[in-house]
């Protein structure tokens, strides 16, 4: 990876959607040096995907709320992480290591809602204890590669 | 739905391992509510931050981060844990690449919706 692959995901990160003979313009290279990259860095599983973001208050739901998972005694979250997998809503779960095994985010629309998801969840046998907390209006989001945009 | 405010931007994301970035680090902060604003403005700062918002709840501010060693997780939940109002950090690594599903996002009309 060079300067000119760096640039092209500078642009990139600013605006996902920013046309390819743009950011040639901008980087002084060629259109087709740009696509072949973005091609390349594409193979190499450097850019994994390009995606919208979405307003989630706009589309109905009231926020999200965070889930800290840990599990019962002699079991670990394998199963769970499969179960939030596939549960409606839930945007994001992960196994982790630390204070906590399993953290899931989940997009609510109603309490009932999150009633029903904890529920369900807890219900899993080597699920033993789940935090909650909701997100509050204001969520500040950064480029995850930020330190290549500064 | 640009216009609208429904679609907020478009993201590319990226294989950050690539990148040295290794840790992908889940923080939770519990700290007495007028020093809330503070801890997140200790946050942004940092550039492994991915993203950072108040909780109501168990704890006060969450934060998400990538970072390329453990040191630096060691770093950084330390340089917080001395900041005012401070009570307790909670901290979890990923283990692999954080699964994210927006496939499971139930997407129905709303009320306000209009024409096309």
């Amino acid at each position: 990876m060079d300067e000119i692959d760096l640039q092209i995901l500078r642009e990139l990160s600013k605006d996902a959607r920013t046309p390819f003979s743009k950011i040639a313009k901008k980087i002084g290279v060629a259109n087709q040096t740009v696509i072949n990259r973005y091609n390349e860095m594409k193979k190499q599983g450097t850019i994994q995907f390009c995606s919208i973001t979405i307003n989630l208050e706009k589309i109905g739901y009231q926020g999200s709320v965070h889930l800290l998972i840990n599990s019962s005694s002699e079991h670990n979250l394998s199963k769970t992480m499969d179960h939030l997998k596939k549960t409606e809503n839930i945007l994001i779960a992960t196994k982790t290591i630390g204070d906590f095994e399993g953290y899931a985010a989940l997009a609510f629309e109603n309490v009932k809602e999150i009633y029903d998801t904890v529920l369900q969840l807890k219900s899993l046998q080597e699920v033993g204890h789940v935090e909650l907390s909701f997100a509050l209006p204001g969520i500040k989001n950064f480029p995850r590669n930020r330190h290549l945009i500064q | 739905m640009k216009e609208a405010g429904v679609i907020t931007g478009s993201v590319i994301r990226l294989n950050m391992k690539k990148f040295k970035k290794n840790y992908v680090v889940v923080i939770d902060v519990d700290v007495e509510q007028k020093e809330v604003d503070h801890i997140i403005d200790c946050l942004t700062n940092l550039p492994c931050l991915v993203s950072c918002y108040k909780l109501l709840g168990k704890h006060d501010v969450h934060a998400s981060l990538l970072t390329e060693s453990l040191e630096e997780i060691d770093q950084i939940r330390d340089m917080i844990k001395v900041q005012k109002g401070v009570k307790k950090v909670w901290i979890s690594n990923s283990l692999d690449v954080v699964g994210c599903f927006p496939e499971n996002l139930v997407i129905k009309p709303t009320e306000n919706r209009t024409n096309g």
